[in-house]
């Protein structure tokens, strides 16, 4: 193995270690896990095919045989709700990364070169985000037409300045530094600079925020999903369980309750996850003495 | 002539990362009602500490682990948080050493010095700032009533420094702390500020301890002189004494490294570092500088002894 | 009122109208980037006839340059009109003003309880830093900001309306209903507690450590005239995030209008969105965007107020 490669398989058994002696991003691990396993093996794990309408068994309690109940049209909430996990995840996941794909090289780019390009992208970040984010995801898949793609495309959107910011904020004061000069003297390409040099400091800031806006777009995607405009029926979304099982909430309440402590609980793991990271990635904020 | 502050083997320590870090070892030290005390030694030797701990201001991951300090009588160790605060600003009082940081940057420095008097006194605000726009004026700032108002981003450093003394007076202290209240200043606002407390606390009677690691202020204006090092205290002698006679090697040595420009001689230095103070040695402190070490100083610590009427030092070779 | 003071007002006003502006030119741009031209996305859906069509390019003013298009929308704005819904045929202002009061009720009060629950407890938390009380509620804190607000609020109706029958679940009757705004009001507060109570903290903890508290110590100061100074002083970060959450917190209250059917403006949002009646979407967007940023005005005054040395710097 070369060095660089023992180098980073050192830094990726370190950072284990690190996570596994953090309480709060360990307990995250584990229930993202957990609903890792469920979305990946799901067909395995689900008792009956989520979209089957059984009309001789609609609005069943939980029993026996349907753990969750069933719905208006007989289905096994049970077995939608843990196909709902593929939807949640292949959401956020994807979310993220167009997130990341787009606004982390833009800002870093137009940190960079400063002057009026910078100028106006950051413009145009501000005036994205002078719009509740919610709100323009919304607008967005308003104009677009309802559908998962279209929300998650809007959701991505509604994310790009805040992300934009925080990496062109820290790549900024990272570009005073003197080890940048140093660069630029040893007339470095400007592009081995921002991403060999700039980025690798950057990363964990990003890692950060990127986690911690997989429970943020989990949760504006029900959003969506529960007004309407999101998932579509009769994919088995959580948030469109939501947005069905409303309208029967007070004669078959389980058709709301576990699609929705599945939500809370995943954003909560994902939430503990970015939580713990960030205690991890940043010693300077440890509490003295513990 | 009663004894207003009385330390007796005070011990305070830091717990961090695992380590512990002896701050201040076994203190002895007493302060006269009206005398001035110098308190010297080198940047980390403990001194602010001890300051502090004698007030019980130590913030956690410090605390105090042993010994015993009266202020007049009362025990401060093991007061209550209520006898304690009657105490502090009123009868004890601290001036310290960055006034940047130790202003509260959203008050204005008025109504932070009423703060102090409203604390102890049963005045009403009225009252308050008037005595407040006395005490600035009495401490050569100009305007008073208008700068009652200013915050402190809008002072120099020489007039936060002023407001600062103008808090720890304001009750009429018996025993001032000052920890090394010229040391952030420059050089020309050193010497008013040294008046000033010449003027304001020394001629008032107060008793004053002044912590400093610069000699020549001390030789100036105190009656005794403790010397520290490593968090312990290596010599004490009244002023005269110890200038004309220091017995211990560190005190001697730092004598010797006050500039002189009457002497045609390179600035004279201590040889070595001071010691890290989480990994002390079992004997002396100063024993890898010590010009007059010897094998046996290594093993053990050297305790006070008065070798002289009111001089005290601790070594085994004097 | 010092100069500074005016200045520094002055110049967020016109910071914030310059956001309104800007905010008007994304929608107008979103607007002429959907797919098809601009009547038909305003009629998306609907039959609409001829003759209303023409009346529809004329209102619109689609027969003029873009320029003039976008200036007489922004004029619009600036005069408090936000647009007509054609499928209504009403203005979307006068639909705002008829059910600005619910959602009023249920923002006020709701922020209200936030801060009511949030601000002693995050001072009680940073005070007793690391303890079984303090890790208690930061963990309850991230639970409860996990849970999406019409999660919330569908749990509450479930809970205290289905299984204990203590409160009726949805509808409003007139103001001040208070047996019908609780569990709202509730929900939609609960979301943000968790959120608010941990910056709070934070911040506390932070100012705890400064030197000028050694030095109100060593002065002797009350407990309490301490802790008010700090809890003053900390204040700074928490502002800068509420300016953000005010955003979502509209928006969510928009959510929860829809779980409990109460007939404010943000019902009518979901419902316009529902209908692809786009002109109510539209103005109500620009609406509320414009509130968002008015109370980010508001904050930023605040936030003046509270630290003077803000008032000398001139930018952000």
């Amino acid at each position: 193995m070369t060095a660089r490669a023992r180098f980073i398989t050192r830094q990726i058994r370190k950072a284990f270690t690190r996570v596994r002696s953090n309480f709060l991003a360990a307990a995250g691990l584990i229930i993202i896990g957990f609903f890792a396993v469920l979305a990946i093996f799901a067909p395995l794990i689900a008792p009956f095919d989520p979209y089957t309408i059984d009309l001789n068994a609609t609005y069943a309690a939980p029993s026996w045989a349907h753990p969750f109940g069933t719905d208006h049209v007989g289905r096994d909430i049970f077995s939608r709700v843990i196909y709902g996990a593929r939807i949640a995840f292949a959401i956020t996941v994807l979310v993220v990364l167009i997130e990341l794909a787009v606004s982390v090289p833009l800002a870093l780019i137009s940190s960079y070169i400063g002057g009026t390009f910078d100028e106006v992208v950051m413009r145009m970040m501000d005036m994205i985000i002078s719009i509740p984010h919610l709100l323009l995801a919304i607008v967005i898949v308003a104009l677009l037409g309802p559908g998962m793609r279209n929300a998650i495309i809007a959701i991505s959107i509604s994310y790009m300045p805040m992300l934009a910011r925080l990496v062109r904020s820290v790549a900024l004061s990272i570009k005073e530094e003197p080890y940048i000069e140093a660069c630029h003297v040893l007339r470095f390409k400007s592009v081995r600079i921002v991403f060999a040099h700039i980025l690798p400091n950057i990363v964990s800031v990003i890692i950060v925020q990127l986690s911690l806006d997989l429970g943020y777009a989990l949760i504006d995607m029900a959003s969506l999903s529960f007004i309407g405009i999101g998932v579509q029926p009769p994919k088995a979304s959580w948030g469109a369980m939501l947005s069905l099982g409303k309208s029967y909430l007070l004669r078959s309440p389980w058709m709301v309750i576990f699609p929705g402590i599945c939500i809370a609980l995943l954003v909560f793991g994902f939430n503990l996850f970015g939580i713990g990271l960030g205690d991890i990635l940043n010693p300077k904020a440890r509490r003295r003495g513990k | 002539m009663s004894r207003i502050l009385e330390v007796k083997q005070l011990s305070a320590q830091f717990e961090l990362n695992q380590k512990i870090i002896k701050a201040v070892d076994s203190v002895d030290l007493y302060i006269d009602e009206g005398e001035t005390v110098g308190l010297a030694g080198e940047s980390g030797c403990g001194k602010s500490t001890l300051a502090f701990s004698m007030m019980q201001l130590v913030p956690p991951p410090g605390k105090i682990i042993s010994g015993e300090v009266f202020f007049r009588g009362q025990d401060l160790i093991h007061g209550s948080e209520q006898v304690l605060r009657g105490i502090r600003g009123n009868r004890l009082s601290l001036i310290f050493q960055d006034p940047s940081s130790y202003l509260n940057p959203t008050v204005s420095i008025g109504m932070q010095i009423c703060d102090v008097i409203i604390a102890h006194n049963s005045v009403d605000a009225r009252e308050a700032k008037r005595k407040a726009v006395v005490l600035l004026n009495s401490l050569g700032i100009p305007e008073p009533a208008q700068r009652f108002h200013s915050y402190p981003h809008e002072l120099s450093g020489g007039m936060k420094q002023r407001v600062l003394i103008a808090m720890a007076i304001s009750c009429d202290p018996d025993l001032v702390i000052a920890d090394e209240p010229t040391t952030a200043l420059d050089v020309t606002i050193q010497r008013q500020i040294l008046e000033l407390i010449k003027e304001k606390v020394i001629s008032e009677g107060s008793a004053l301890l002044f912590i400093t690691h610069d000699l020549s202020i001390l030789a100036e204006i105190c009656d005794r002189i403790y010397t520290m090092y490593a968090g312990r205290v290596v010599e004490t002698a009244p002023t005269v004494e110890f200038f004309q006679n220091p017995l211990h090697p560190y005190t001697r040595k730092l004598l010797n490294a006050i500039p002189r420009h009457d002497l045609k001689r390179p600035l004279a230095e201590i040889p070595g570092f001071p010691p890290s103070l989480d990994n002390l040695p079992p004997g002396c402190s100063f024993y890898p500088r010590c010009d007059l070490r010897l094998e046996s100083c290594q093993e053990v610590r050297p305790e006070l002894r008065e070798l002289k009427r009111g001089h005290w030092v601790s070594c085994h070779n004097v | 009122m010092s100069a500074e003071l005016i200045v520094f007002i002055v110049r967020r006003i016109i910071t914030a109208a310059l956001t309104v502006v800007s905010v008007s030119l994304l929608i107008f741009v979103l607007l002429q980037a959907a797919p098809g031209d601009p009547v038909t996305t305003m009629t998306a859906g609907h039959k609409v006839p001829l003759e209303r069509i023409k009346m529809i390019r004329e209102t619109l003013n689609l027969d003029k340059p873009i320029t003039v298009q976008y200036w007489l929308w922004l004029k619009g704005i600036f005069r408090g009109d936000f647009g007509t819904s054609f499928i209504k045929d009403v203005k979307v202002s006068v639909l705002i003003m008829e059910r600005m009061p619910v959602s009023l009720q249920l923002v006020l009060i709701s922020g209200l309880l936030t801060l009511i629950l949030s601000i002693p407890t995050g001072i009680v938390a940073a005070m007793r830093e690391g303890t079984i009380l303090d890790n208690a509620l930061i963990t309850l804190s991230v639970i409860t900001a996990s849970t999406p607000v019409f999660v919330v609020g569908l749990l509450l109706i479930i809970i205290f309306s289905l299984w204990l029958g203590w409160l009726p679940p949805m509808g409003l009757e007139g103001l001040f209903d208070i047996k019908r705004l609780i569990l709202p009001c509730s929900a939609l507060s609960l979301t943000f507690v968790g959120l608010l109570f941990r910056m709070l903290r934070t911040s506390m903890i932070e100012e705890l450590q400064k030197d000028y508290v050694v030095k109100d110590r060593a002065m002797g100061l009350s407990k309490r005239k301490i802790i008010a100074r700090v809890f003053k002083n900390s204040l700074a970060p928490v502002l800068t995030v509420s300016g953000f959450m005010i955003g979502s917190y509209i928006v969510f209250a928009v959510l929860v209008e829809y779980v409990f059917g109460l007939g404010g403006v943000g019902s009518l949002l979901v419902n316009a969105t529902l209908t692809q009646d786009f002109p109510i979407v539209l103005g109500l967007t620009v609406f509320i965007s414009v509130v968002f940023v008015v109370s980010n005005f508001v904050v930023d005054l605040l936030y003046g107020v509270l630290d003077p040395r803000i008032r000398y710097t001139s930018r952000k």
